[in-house]
Formats: structure tokens, C-alpha cells, sequence
């Protein structure tokens, strides 16, 4: 079988949809299919196969665009510059697509809605699509734009309603659209009337053998004595919610003095978090680690793991962190709770809700006992869930059904 | 010049843009857009009219 498996995102990147897609073709091609990956490239100056060193300029493509698509010949492209940039940067890939030759494959297997739209609009009939929702672009957009009001979008405004209309043509894009959640799946049917026929679910994967290599190698980094380590991994945007934490850091600060923070990753937020930190005077507790390639490592090092993110589907932080044997201290936004249950494998506290958070975290430094057995409830399902050899199994015949129909 | 991208008028790919405007200083990389034009669907047009009616479809 031959796969592309596609994404509107700079490849190769640091987050979830790049490991989701490079475990598919690494075990996909250790079973004899041939698998491609397409994005942008990681300059965001064009597209590539990144694993064929193929790569088209959008320059060769935007002037051109430019000139056809100027606002008198497509005013509602140029209603905001978030339509503009979108789909402009869509209709390139539409373009680098048909350049790069769909004809070859058996399947494509998208990976964002953008990317599900631009090349359900190019591949030829008979190459299927499968059409995979890793998370509510529309959710996170709406999110910012109802936390930023001086960007005057609201809800009649152009760039609000595109956020919903895109959302909806990239989802149904596919023969069959996956999502990893019932959260989502239940966004997509209620928000976006998808018929429930057309969504199937099935959980990630995490290739544990990588793992425990990464976790072994160790890290340059030691725990400070005599405290305990809280851990955040991600990427630091809005949508994640680092700034709760932080804000819950501030109250625990004042309940116990046992305990430091690893903040890991790096992103447009950082500045404006250090200086929330530092407003908190939590300067010496919590520590900006920047991009880290040894997450693994230190998510061995560290006691309780923190996702108190806005919106998330399934990230592949919280499963790295239960199979590390850590209890979990989540909000219960999108798919979340359907990954932590409350109590059992970890805490789940409301979204945007610090003071629950400081308590949850409190509570735990203080109960060694049922922290620890959290952490070992939740590498129990961790080992028993989040099975890579399954999901391939899943996706596999999900192709195949969808290539026989 | 050699070496250099073979370029021609853009206008010889007007089919695929739904307003078919003359910009006869425009030009593109013919080996580029001769193989992207060849692999398109007939049907293919810019911009995307149903996703920028910007109105729900369900």
C-alpha cells in the first residue's frame, strides 16, 4: 500500500501531529507499505515530501495567485487577513499537491482540516481519503478571539464564520473522518451535524520502546534535593493553559515550600508567562526549560504531571507522563477526562480554575501515599490503553475498509 | 540566462480561476504549473466559493 499522509502544518515539528505521523510511517514501513509525508516546510517558504527531499516554492505559486485572486476578483477571500492568510496558504497547498502527483497513492490520510479540504479538492476520484480531526481549530480561534475583544471579531463577523465553515468542509472531507475522542467525535456530530456513520474513534498509540530508551538515556538535569517536582510539557500558547498553573503556583506557594515546577517547551507565550512567574516572586520554583528533547528522562525525575490546558483532544504528554507512573493533575477540558479519571489515575480540576488546581497539587504533595498509587494506577493503563501496536492495527483496517468501499 | 525557469504568460492557465481576468505582465514557471495544470481535476476552480460563502452548511 502506498500512504501519504499530509499536514497543513511546518513539518518536521516538535508537537503531537508530526510523532503521530512519523510512528505511522515507521511501523507501516516495517510491514512493507510505503508511506509519505507531506506539509509545509519547517521555513513555511513551500511544500515538501519530506521524506523524498521534494520540495515546491510557494513562489513559484503566490504571484501568480495574487494577481487572480486579488480582492476585486475575490472580495470574500479579503474580508479579513485570517481568511486571506488561510486560505491563500490552502490553495498553495491545493496547487503543490497536484505538482507533487496524488495518482500515486492508495490512500491519503490527512491530518488537520485545511489539509483535508485542500486535497479532497485535488486527488483524483478513485484515490480515498481518510480524513482525521486531531483537534477544534474553530474552538481554539474562538476561544482567542473571545479573549482578545479589541480584535473586533465576533460572532457575525467574517473570520468567525470561516473558522466554522472550514472546520466543517475539512472535517467531511474524507470517505471517513477519525478522531481519537468521544469528546471530539461529539463536537463534530453536535456542533457540525456530521452523521455518527462517518466518524470512527480510536485512541493514539505510544511507541513505548522509544520511550523507555529516551527515559534511560537520563538528562542533564537533576531534582533539587529534598523537593518534589511538578512537570509541564508543552507548547507554550494560550491554548494550554501554562498560565494556570503559574496563577495555581502562586497559592501553593503559600501552602507548602516543598516542591519546584519544570516548565518544558517554548512558544509565543513564554515572555509574558516568565513575567507572571516573576510577579508571583516564584522565581527559583519555577524553572522555563525551553524545547527539550529528554522529556522522557524528566518526566522520571519529577512526582505530579500538569496539563490545566483551555482545549485538547488527546495529547501525547499525558500518556508519556502515565506511563511514567505520574499522577496526573488535568483540567476537564475537551478530551481530558476521557484520559484521567478523577481520583484513580489522577485529578481533574475545572477548566481555568487555579484554586482547584493549587488544592489538587496540595493535596497530593502532601499524601505521598496516594500519589504514589495514582502514579501506579496510572502506568497500569497506560500499559493496558495506549498501545501502538492497536492503533496501527485500527488504522489498517480502516484503510483497507475504506479502499474496499 | 540558462538554467533559468522556462517562463510563460500566466493567462494560459485561466480555467482554473472563476473570474477570468487578463494580466498579460504575470508570468509563471511553465514546467511548474504545465505539470499542476495536467494534474488537476476538470473541475477544479479558485478561489473556493463554497467554503467562502462563509455560511453553515449544516
Amino acid at each position: 500500500m502506498k500512504i501519504l499522509l499530509a499536514t497543513f502544518w511546518g513539518i518536521p515539528h516538535v508537537g503531537g501531529v508530526w510523532k503521530y505521523m512519523t510512528q505511522i510511517q515507521q511501523r507501516l514501513e516495517a510491514i512493507g507499505h510505503q508511506v509519505d509525508l507531506m506539509g509545509t516546510t519547517i521555513d513555511e517558504a513551500g511544500f515538501c515530501i519530506h521524506n523524498r527531499g521534494r520540495v515546491i516554492s510557494k513562489e513559484k505559486l503566490r504571484p501568480f495567485l495574487d494577481a487572480k485572486l486579488a480582492a476585486p476578483y475575490a472580495p470574500q477571500m479579503h474580508s479579513h487577513p485570517l481568511i486571506r492568510y488561510y486560505e491563500e496558504n490552502r490553495y498553495m497547498m491545493e496547487l503543490s499537491a497536484a505538482y507533487m502527483g496524488l495518482n500515486q497513492y492508495d490512500i491519503i490520510h490527512t491530518q488537520d482540516i485545511f489539509t483535508g479540504r485542500a486535497l479532497s479538492r485535488v486527488k483524483p476520484a478513485h484515490v480515498p481519503l481518510v480524513a482525521q480531526v486531531h483537534g477544534s481549530v474553530s474552538g481554539e480561534l474562538h476561544s482567542h478571539f473571545r479573549l482578545h475583544p479589541h480584535l473586533g471579531i465576533g460572532e457575525n463577523s467574517p473570520a468567525w464564520r470561516y473558522c466554522k465553515t472550514i472546520e466543517y468542509y475539512g472535517a467531511t472531507a474524507g470517505d471517513v473522518t477519525i478522531t481519537s475522542t468521544q469528546w471530539q467525535k461529539n463536537e463534530l456530530m453536535h456542533d457540525f451535524g456530521i452523521p455518527e456513520h462517518r466518524i470512527t474513534v480510536f485512541q493514539y498509540g505510544l511507541d513505548t520502546a522509544d520511550f523507555w530508551y529516551k527515559a534511560q538515556a537520563g538528562t542533564t538535569m537533576h531534582r533539587p534535593p529534598g523537593k518534589k517536582m511538578i512537570i509541564f510539557p508543552a507548547r507554550l500558547s494560550f491554548v494550554k493553559g501554562v498560565d494556570v498553573l503559574i496563577s495555581a503556583l502562586g497559592m501553593l506557594k503559600y501552602m507548602r515550600n516543598d516542591w519546584e515546577c519544570w516548565i518544558v517547551g517554548d512558544g509565543e507565550k513564554r515572555e509574558e508567562l516568565e513575567r507572571q512567574a516573576n510577579g508571583l516572586a516564584l522565581q527559583g520554583l519555577v524553572h522555563f526549560l525551553g524545547v527539550r528533547h529528554d522529556i522522557p528522562a524528566l518526566l522520571m525525575q519529577s512526582d505530579i504531571f500538569v496539563h490545566s490546558c483551555i482545549q485538547d483532544n488527546q495529547p501525547f504528554s499525558v500518556m508519556e507522563a502515565q506511563h511514567a507512573g505520574l499522577p496526573a493533575c488535568v483540567s476537564n477540558a475537551g478530551g481530558l477526562p476521557e484520559m484521567v479519571e478523577h481520583g484513580v489515575t489522577g485529578l481533574v480540576s475545572p477548566v481555568r480554575d487555579p484554586v482547584t488546581l493549587a488544592q489538587h497539587l496540595e493535596l497530593l504533595l502532601r499524601n505521598d501515599e496516594f500519589r504514589l498509587q495514582l502514579g501506579r494506577n496510572a502506568a497500569a493503563w497506560a500499559a493496558g490503553h495506549w498501545s501502538l501496536d492497536l492503533m496501527i492495527d485500527r488504522l489498517l483496517n480502516l484503510y483497507t475498509h475504506v479502499m474496499n468501499h | 540566462m540558462s538554467g533559468e525557469p522556462y517562463q510563460v504568460i500566466g493567462d494560459l492557465y485561466n480555467r482554473i480561476f472563476t473570474v477570468q481576468a487578463t494580466h498579460i505582465d504575470v508570468k509563471v514557471d511553465y514546467a511548474v504549473w504545465n505539470q499542476i495544470f495536467a494534474n488537476l481535476p476538470k473541475d477544479y476552480k479558485l478561489p473556493d466559493a463554497a467554503v467562502l460563502l462563509l455560511d453553515k452548511p449544516f
